[in-house]
């Protein structure tokens, strides 16, 4: 063994300390660098007879596969959590604190005391201006809500269109990365730098949508959808494609008519295949899983509560109950009824009993056979059936009978007419009511009920289950009738030169608002999630504040858990991967020594070869 | 909180700290407003219970405003009503014996008062009137002048009176009586079918030397047959029922010596007794036509004219007017139509007020009810009728006209399910349920109030309490968080 071993060894210990300097300054620099894994040094010993030399093995990058998938995972549902709580937040808002003024509950008691204090002074013309006043503002609060509900579905269509562009770049980016990492031998120093730019990319794909990352050997990554729909593997990355629908609408729904349909998310996938994300229900959490949540299901159910409400609201002040008049006809008795004001949506009721059990039966005015047949027992427990009404009378009365079974006797004695008998002397069965409920739709025809709030362009609001439905949207269009708006005494005169101190209109409308009952059809329950509401219009609106309150409080609570979730993970990740400066600062000072002693190494073999010399 | 000095940990802290100074700021909010939640979300489940109170709270501040408003024309009815009473009493008094009230005042003096009953039933509160059930658009009663001296065409009340003294006097001032003397029979008959002048109720005679031939046919006739020398003082009674269903008796003696008022003279035989009888009968009917028929006639027109609920103004169908035989309605475009409001089954019920859920008060009051009408009729029958000086027959029919004033306004205001007494009750009774509903609802609201503070207000101590707490928590993590960011080793190394 000679000094010349000695030199070089020394020389190699230098050289990892240099190494090793700069893989630290590198950590230290980058300490607080998001997504910068920490990185170390591998050093190897070489042992080449009397020679024992240090060598840099390459640069170890701190990974966690385990810890990382969690991590991918955990931003995916946060962001969704994210995007909901945030979304249900406004919503909130806009329907305002219980009390405060403007908020939906307030608007409504005020409209409910203007009629009552109108019940009691009809012929004070404030009364009934306060009145009209109050349902303007009732009419146009829903409408502004609607429009908020509906701005918020545009603006998850514009966020998911932003979405969409930054997931394509994602991809073309991370795409790159992969080719970079397969084919450049390249230093480990710089494919560290590279796999942290692909981390980074994995992170920021899984915040819009939710993904499964498998690590290959080379350090390429492939992405998969949860729901298992391959997105990468290499270096074609994949296509999204959004078609925005426009302005949204009520109408504006999810493979609605062309027009009316919202925008369209396609996927094509790298081995060329085209998906329709939302159809193939791919997207199931991150951001654009919850947008979608919020377009297509969310807000679209929150229309529908403000749907009911204005329907509620329509339907409880133009609603005519009108008794049929008794008819028999043998030992049978019962009642018959006018059919000729029914219009689609409107509905007459046969109360009987049974064997001594007491049943009530409403028939509805289906004249749209696609919804056809409707057989239903609503939530109150009242038998509902669809009809259809277009064929007359006669056709009424011959789908009445199938329904009802033999124990009645269902006709139509003459044109219009609906009559139901008992089975008479048998004694079974027995008619107890028979009444229609109609929809009002002059101002001065008699009735007491007022069509005061109508659809647009003056439409009377019948409810009609008819095509989209009429309530559908309804909150949007409701307004006051134009002919009320423009002569208030309207609202106490129920007949032409009636005085205006005759208070039984204004009564009757300050109770109906206050009694009418109301009960969702199957038909707004099905689009309404299952959620239905009943009651007076007070307490619907009550229910609806009710939902929106407890989903705006969930979805907080939901994001602050997911936060937690990711918060944990993240201190998993920055234990396994951070960068910690003291540590950093400790190894600082053994490189420093290590070469400092390698130098004195060489400093003291300078000496003895200079000793050597002068001999 | 996780204390760890590696950087990354430093994002945890500040997330924290954020954290805690929101929810300082939040309460902070609490404490100025007072209130727990500031939006629906952080009322969260609480909110259906909010919405239901405050709802309910709305409901009954209504409730409120109905009664105040329920209260505020109940005093002005209790007024009104107190007015009418007085003046009812007013017209009694003046006319009862020893009143102070000269024939000859009387009518103006009842002039003045129909104008303030007038005035009380047409009088408003901010444009709605009151006495017009639940027409309260317009004034309920025709003003003093119109009513009594009709307008543009339409009779008012004196016109129609006039035709019905015409129609109840008839032409020769016998009251629609026809006296006829044959032989030794006077016939006594009314001269037609209908419902004017004097109607034959019976004969009467307190000896036996007549035959008498009780009133009967149609229309009705009746017949004295002097068939006997009538007795010294000897007695015969004529009953007449006068048009507003009070009952005159007039008695004729058979005297023998000269026959003075009231009085014939027994003849020498049965012809001549019954020409003396048909003159004395005929001046005695005569008499009474002008005295008792005229006051009765007077009423009988105000109560056809003065309609009361559901009914129409009648008058005398003519002209001529003195030989009429029915009376037709008044139609409102030849006629004055006294009451013009509403008039409904129930006049309570025909202004209602809801004044709590299920509680609904009628405070309605129609003009037309008898007890108003009634002292209206009165006052307009004393306000029409004339009692001049040169008038022989004046001071009777004064008497006659202030009998029946007395006797009616008595009536009236004792009994009857609309007098001016049962009115008051009535107004009394809704008075005493609204005040009851007042009460009962006030305590409620409050009770209401109460939970929905429990849902709603932040209780400053407890807000306090926790802003210290958070307080003391944060300058605890600022200052952690100072001291480990102190604790690296770069500082220590030279």
């Amino acid at each position: 063994m000679g000094l010349g071993v000695t030199l070089s060894n020394a020389l190699s210990g230098m050289n990892v300390a240099q190494s090793g300097l700069e893989v630290l300054s590198r950590n230290v620099s980058n300490a607080g660098t998001a997504g910068y894994n920490r990185e170390s040094l591998n050093v190897v010993s070489d042992l080449n007879g009397a020679a024992s030399s240090a060598r840099v093995a390459g640069v170890q990058r701190a990974f966690d596969e385990s810890v990382q998938q969690h991590y991918t995972a955990g931003v995916a549902d946060s962001g969704y959590a994210d995007t909901i709580a945030s979304f249900l937040d406004r919503l909130q808002t806009y329907l305002g604190t219980p009390g405060s003024a403007g908020s939906l509950d307030t608007v409504f008691g005020n409209f409910d005391t203007a009629l009552q204090t109108m019940a009691t002074s009809p012929d004070d013309p404030t009364a009934r201006a306060n009145t009209l006043a109050s349902a303007h503002t009732l009419a146009s609060t829903l409408n502004a809500l609607s429009g908020d509900v509906q701005g918020l579905r545009q603006e998850t269509e514009n966020q998911i269109g932003n979405a969409v562009s930054s997931l394509n770049q994602a991809f073309g980016s991370l795409a790159t990365v992969n080719q970079k990492l397969a084919t450049e031998a390249g230093d480990t120093a710089s494919k560290a730098a590279l796999m942290d730019q692909r981390d980074r990319l994995v992170t920021q794909i899984s915040q819009v949508l939710d993904v499964k990352a498998t690590y290959k050997t080379n350090g390429t990554v492939s992405l998969m959808t949860r729901s298992g729909v391959g997105l990468i593997d290499g270096t074609t990355s994949p296509v999204f494609r959004f078609d925005s629908g426009g302005a949204m609408s009520p109408n504006t729904l999810l493979g609605g008519a062309t027009g009316q349909s919202v925008g369209t998310l396609t996927l094509t996938t790298p081995s060329g295949f085209d998906m329709d994300m939302v159809g193939q229900d791919i997207v199931q959490s991150g951001q654009l899983g919850a947008l979608l949540k919020l377009r297509d299901d969310t807000l679209v159910q929150a229309q529908g509560q403000l749907d009911a409400v204005a329907g509620a609201l329509a339907k409880s002040l133009s609603t005519v109950t009108t008794q049929g008049s008794a008819a028999s006809s043998g030992a049978a008795s019962g009642f018959q009824v006018d059919l000729s004001a029914v219009q689609p949506g409107d509905s007459f009721t046969v109360q009987y009993s049974d064997g001594g059990v007491a049943r009530s039966v409403k028939v509805v005015r289906v004249d749209d056979t696609t919804k056809l047949p409707m057989d239903f027992v609503a939530g109150d427990g009242q038998r509902v059936i669809g009809v259809n009404f277009s064929a007359g009378a006669a056709s009424v009365a011959a789908a009445l009978q199938t329904a009802l079974g033999p124990g009645l006797a269902v006709s139509s004695p003459s044109g219009g007419v609906l009559q139901v008998l008992d089975d008479g002397a048998a004694g079974t069965t027995d008619v107890t009511a028979l009444l229609t409920a109609t929809t009002a739709t002059g101002s001065q025809s008699g009735a007491l009920a007022l069509p005061l709030f109508v659809d647009a362009g003056g439409t009377p609001y019948t409810g009609s289950l008819d095509g989209a439905t009429q309530q559908r949207g309804f909150a949007a269009r409701i307004t006051v009738n134009p002919q009320i708006a423009a002569n208030d005494k309207l609202l106490v005169q129920y007949q032409a030169g009636g005085s205006l101190g005759d208070q039984a209109r204004a009564s009757f409308l300050a109770d109906a608002l206050r009694q009418s009952g109301f009960e969702m059809t199957s038909a707004t329950a099905a689009d309404l999630g299952g959620s239905t509401m009943s009651g007076s219009p007070q307490s619907m609106i009550a229910q609806v504040l009710n939902f929106q309150a407890n989903a705006a409080s969930q979805a907080k609570s939901q994001k602050d858990t997911q936060q937690v979730v990711l918060d944990a993970v993240s201190q998993r990740l920055d234990a396994s991967y951070g960068v910690n400066v003291d540590e950093e600062m400790a190894r600082l000072m053994e490189l420093q020594n290590a070469y400092a002693a390698g130098a004195r190494v060489i400093s003291v073999v300078q000496e003895l070869i200079n000793k050597l010399m002068q001999i | 909180m996780i204390v760890n000095n590696s950087f990354f940990p430093i994002a945890t802290s500040a997330r924290t700290i954020t954290a805690m100074k929101q929810e300082m700021d939040n309460l902070q909010v609490q404490l100025g407003t007072g209130k727990k939640a500031n939006s629906l979300a952080q009322l969260g489940t609480d909110t259906l219970n909010d919405v239901s109170l405050r709802a309910r709270l709305t409901q009954m501040s209504s409730y409120q405003n109905s009664i105040s408003t329920v209260n505020l024309r109940l005093d002005f009815l209790d007024n009104a009503m107190t007015a009418l009473s007085d003046t009812q009493s007013a017209a009694k008094s003046s006319v009862a014996a020893g009143g102070g009230v000269t024939a000859g005042q009387a009518p103006s003096l009842a002039r003045q008062q129909l104008a303030s009953v007038i005035d009380v039933l047409n009088s408003d509160l901010n444009g709605r009137y009151m006495f017009g059930g639940s027409t309260t658009d317009q004034p309920p009663v025709a003003s003093l002048d119109v009513l009594l001296n009709g307008s543009g065409g339409k009779a008012g009340f004196t016109q129609v009176a006039a035709e019905r003294l015409a129609a109840d006097k008839g032409v020769d001032g016998l009251g629609r009586l026809a006296i006829a003397q044959t032989g030794d029979t006077v016939t006594l008959g009314e001269d037609g079918v209908h419902p004017f002048g004097f109607k034959i109720d019976g004969l009467a005679d307190s000896g036996s030397s007549a035959t008498l031939t009780q009133p009967a046919g149609s229309p009705p006739a009746s017949a004295v047959q002097f068939s006997g020398t009538p007795a010294d003082k000897e007695v015969f009674s004529v009953r007449l029922k006068l048009p507003d269903g009070t009952t005159e008796t007039i008695e004729l003696q058979a005297t023998s010596g000269d026959a003075g008022p009231g009085q014939f003279k027994i003849g020498a035989a049965g012809p001549d007794t019954a020409a003396n009888f048909a003159a004395a009968l005929g001046n005695s009917i005569e008499g009474l036509a002008n005295t008792k028929l005229a006051a009765a006639s007077a009423y009988a027109a105000a109560d056809n004219f003065f309609n009361g609920p559901g009914g129409t103004p009648m008058r005398v169908d003519g002209p001529p007017f003195e030989t009429a035989t029915a009376l037709v309605a008044g139609t409102p475009a030849n006629t004055v139509q006294w009451y013009v409001g509403g008039d409904a089954p129930s006049a309570q019920n025909s202004v209602a007020a809801r004044i709590d859920q299920s509680t609904t008060v009628g405070y309605g009051v129609q003009a037309n009810e008898t007890g108003i009408a009634g002292l209206m009729k009165n006052l307009a029958a004393m306000a029409i009728s004339g009692f001049p000086n040169g008038d022989a027959d004046a001071p009777a029919r004064y008497q006659a006209m202030a009998d029946r004033q007395l006797q009616r306004l008595s009536a009236d205001s004792n009994d009857g399910t609309a007098s001016l007494r049962a009115i008051s009750l009535r107004l009394g009774l809704t008075r005493a349920t609204v005040g009851d509903t007042r009460d009962r609802l006030q305590t409620y609201s409050t009770q209401m109030q109460g939970m929905l503070d429990d849902i709603e207000k932040a209780p400053p101590e407890e807000v306090a309490m926790k802003l210290l707490a958070l307080q003391t928590q944060l300058q605890a993590t600022f200052q952690t968080t100072a001291n480990v960011a102190q604790l690296s080793l770069v500082n220590y190394l030279k």
